[in-house]
């Protein structure tokens, strides 16, 4: 029995439906649930299942007026993350991971995504294991801290969280082989996701908006989102040194953003309050060759990730890097606390025609770790622009209230404000926040 | 405890010259090294005692070894209990796998299940006998394996008073052994044995022992700290349950920290010598998949 999700689901909505969307969204998520319970019933009663999650609320006032009177002047969101899990006695599971949020500072803050949904099954040969996964999941690739260049499969999803640490779940099959000699994974990703941003309503959005109207979202291949994509990684440790290697061919992750609605002038003389000035986002096809490098040195990690990247205007391909490491410092000022120092240097071969923040940036960081019993840390970032004179800071403090609730107070400013040829971050000047996340287990 | 102080005093730098992979030559030429030491310093009884004491210490810890192994796999639970000075408590668990391999170390993964922030955070060790551990750190939110620096093994685990070496099962080869005497303790009779740390990191200057002589079970560990080897914590062991006939193991550890006057319990349950674990339970691979 296959069950089609109701199309009404993936269409796009306002502001004012949001609490709709997410009605509709369980439903869609209810149908899986019931197409697992009916379909597959028998086999799954019999295996094991288990349930968990988080709930979370996420604040943050900014402090600053937004650019564009639209925008709001603080975000308030509500997420709710669960795993339900079900495994035989041979160790064959399925997993199902969905993720909800619910907002109104802007439209994309409210949506629903399936992070992961997918079958897997395992074994061993005589000289290696080997792993099959199906389904929607999701792929680390990396080894950096300030991002991730190498780590393609699966699509940043910028309307959770401005930083890039979400990621949509990816529709994929997975077989891996692991023996002695490191870990080929191939991977075959029959359907793309477009990139997720903040929406008109938003912060942290760009001037003028990103679209994500269906209509604003063009593909190069004609196949568009049905495009068949293929990556693989190899990986393996020698000593101290872990290396992998991976490629990519197929639709990017990052779009081409082609200004539409308005001119260019128009957007440098005023910031336009109106909608139909907009980016559309172009999907190109790529291919992208990787390297991700520790080496794990006593206190020390020394890290790098390098790509270079094919189908990209106007040069056809570039090459980005990102090399640094870090060290430990434990038992500072005679307690348990371990003090971690952070270096990174970013370099995107296109420099101001970079299409992300990092085009040549020094990321450093200290992380200071109490080690008490409730895990208290607090994190302080800078991202230093080599280019432009951008320079932001990144607060965070972190601590566990009690053993299912935990608090983070997190805060973004400038240092130095950016300045107007710094593309990327000058629309940003006036995003400075102060937030407040709870999270509740389960 | 003359005789013992000068074997301290002599061996302590043996361990401060130790390179990993000259463990092994070293462990050999140990006696060697205590022979020529006790026949240019020391009069004929006090070399016999030297030596006799250090053999006899190493008979005792491979013997002690020898009865905690043999049990190929085995999975466990184990609820950590961190008490404060005030006596506040709070609680963590999780889940224990561990393979023994022959040769090389054990190899143990570690699954927190509670609280419920670090839910699905898993480490991976590999312990060897000559060189420093590997360890992997599975992060489940992003589905990242990291691999982690090992040398923070006197750090704290889960902000209890067991550091990093006290949660796994010390390797022989990495400690330099000594007999200090015979005494009884818990209605029999124990030998009392100083460790010695040969690891730079380690967080102890030195532990002494207390094995039974009749399965060699450890019964209590006090730990001098590596900056001024005062006594900083002291471990007990009750609660000895014999499992499938062979396996001796404790089900209360209780460590004190007299510095700080914090404690910490763990209480292992359900233990399982019966599953088949195999070296591929163990990868990279195969900590992407734990839950």
């Amino acid at each position: 029995m296959s069950v089609t999700l109701p199309k009404l689901v993936f269409v796009g909505y306002g502001k004012t439906l949001w609490l709709s969307v997410i009605f509709l969204r369980l439903f869609a998520a209810g149908l899986v649930i019931i197409c697992a319970f009916s379909a597959c019933a028998d086999e799954l009663r019999s295996w094991d299942m288990e349930t968990w999650g988080t709930v979370a609320t996420k604040g943050r006032v900014f402090l600053d007026k937004p650019l564009n009177r639209q925008q709001s002047s603080h975000h308030a969101e509500l997420i709710f993350e669960s795993t339900v899990h079900w495994e035989n006695s041979s160790g064959n599971s399925f997993t199902f991971r969905p993720h909800i949020r619910a907002g109104r500072s802007d439209a994309n803050v409210a949506a629903a995504d399936v992070r992961e949904a997918y079958f897997l099954t395992f074994g061993n040969a005589e000289k290696f294991e080997w792993e099959f996964r199906l389904g929607i999941d999701q792929v680390f690739w990396g080894t950096t801290e300030s991002t991730n260049l190498v780590n393609i499969v699966n699509q940043t999803d910028f309307a959770a969280d401005p930083f890039g640490d979400e990621r949509l779940g990816q529709p994929m099959v997975h077989g891996t082989i692991a023996g002695d000699y490191g870990i080929l994974s191939l991977l075959v990703l029959p359907y793309h996701r477009p990139r997720t941003f903040p929406g008109f309503e938003g912060r942290f959005r760009t001037h003028p908006w990103i679209s994500d109207r269906s209509s604003d979202i063009l593909y190069e291949h004609p196949d568009g989102k049905r495009h068949v994509d293929f990556a693989a990684r190899y990986g393996t440790s020698i000593g101290f040194l872990d290396f992998g290697i991976s490629i990519f061919e197929g639709t990017a992750r990052e779009p081409l953003l082609v200004l539409n609605g308005c001119t260019e002038q128009q957007i440098l003389s005023s910031y336009l309050q109106d909608k139909t000035c907009r980016f559309q986002q172009i999907y190109n096809q790529i291919e992208q060759g990787g390297l991700d490098i520790q080496v794990t040195l006593g206190d020390f990690l020394g890290k790098m990730e390098v790509v270079r990247r094919n189908g990209f205007p106007p040069t056809g391909y570039y090459n980005a890097f990102v090399v640094g490491g870090e060290y430990a410092l434990y038992n500072v000022f005679e307690s348990d606390a371990d003090l971690t120092l952070f270096s990174e240097w970013i370099h995107d071969e296109r420099r101001e025609n970079a299409t992300n923040t990092f085009q040549n940036d020094l990321f450093m960081a200290a992380r200071y770790n109490l080690n008490d019993v409730s895990d208290t840390s607090f994190t302080v970032s800078v991202i230093d622009d080599l280019d432009y004179s951008t320079r932001s800071l990144n607060l965070l403090f972190e601590r566990r209230l009690t053993d299912s609730v935990s608090i983070d107070i997190e805060s973004f400013l400038f240092l130095k404000p950016p300045e107007q040829e710094d593309q990327i971050y000058f629309p940003l000047r006036d995003d400075a926040f102060l937030g407040i996340n709870l999270v509740y287990g389960f | 405890m003359v005789g013992y102080f000068k074997v301290d005093f002599f061996l302590f730098p043996v361990g401060l010259f130790m390179v990993p992979d000259q463990l092994q030559k070293i462990k050999d030429k140990v006696n060697l090294l205590l022979v020529l030491v006790a026949v240019t310093t020391s009069s004929i009884a006090e070399q016999t005692y030297a030596q006799s004491a250090s053999e006899k210490g190493l008979q005792v810890a491979k013997a002690v070894r020898a009865a905690s192994s043999g049990f190929d796999s085995l999975t466990a639970e184990l609820e950590m209990t961190l008490r404060n000075r005030q006596g506040n408590e709070s609680k963590r668990t999780l889940r224990i796998k561990t393979l023994e391999t022959m040769g090389s170390g054990d190899k143990t993964i570690f699954v927190f299940d509670n609280p419920k922030d670090v839910k699905g955070t898993a480490f991976l060790i590999h312990s060897y006998k000559d060189k420093a551990d590997d360890q992997w750190l599975y992060l489940p939110a992003l589905k990242r394996v990291k691999r982690i620096r090992s040398s923070n093994r006197s750090g704290s685990f889960m902000a209890s008073e067991f550091s990093y070496e006290d949660m796994i099962t010390p390797e022989v080869e990495k400690f330099q052994h000594t007999w200090l005497r015979d005494e009884s303790c818990v209605n029999l009779t124990c030998a009392v044995i100083e460790l010695l740390p040969l690891e730079k990191d380690s967080g102890y200057s030195r532990q002494v022992a207390w094995y039974d002589t009749d399965a060699y079970r450890p019964w209590r560990v006090e730990y001098f700290d590596r900056r001024n080897n005062k006594h900083l914590k002291t471990l007990t062991y009750s609660d000895y349950t014999h499992y499938e006939g062979k396996h001796w193991r404790p089900e209360k550890l209780s460590m004190v920290n007299h510095l700080t006057g914090k404690s910490t319990d763990l209480d292992w349950r359900n233990f399982n010598f019966g599953v088949k674990l195999s070296e591929r339970d163990f990868t990279q691979t195969s900590l992407r998949r734990i839950r």
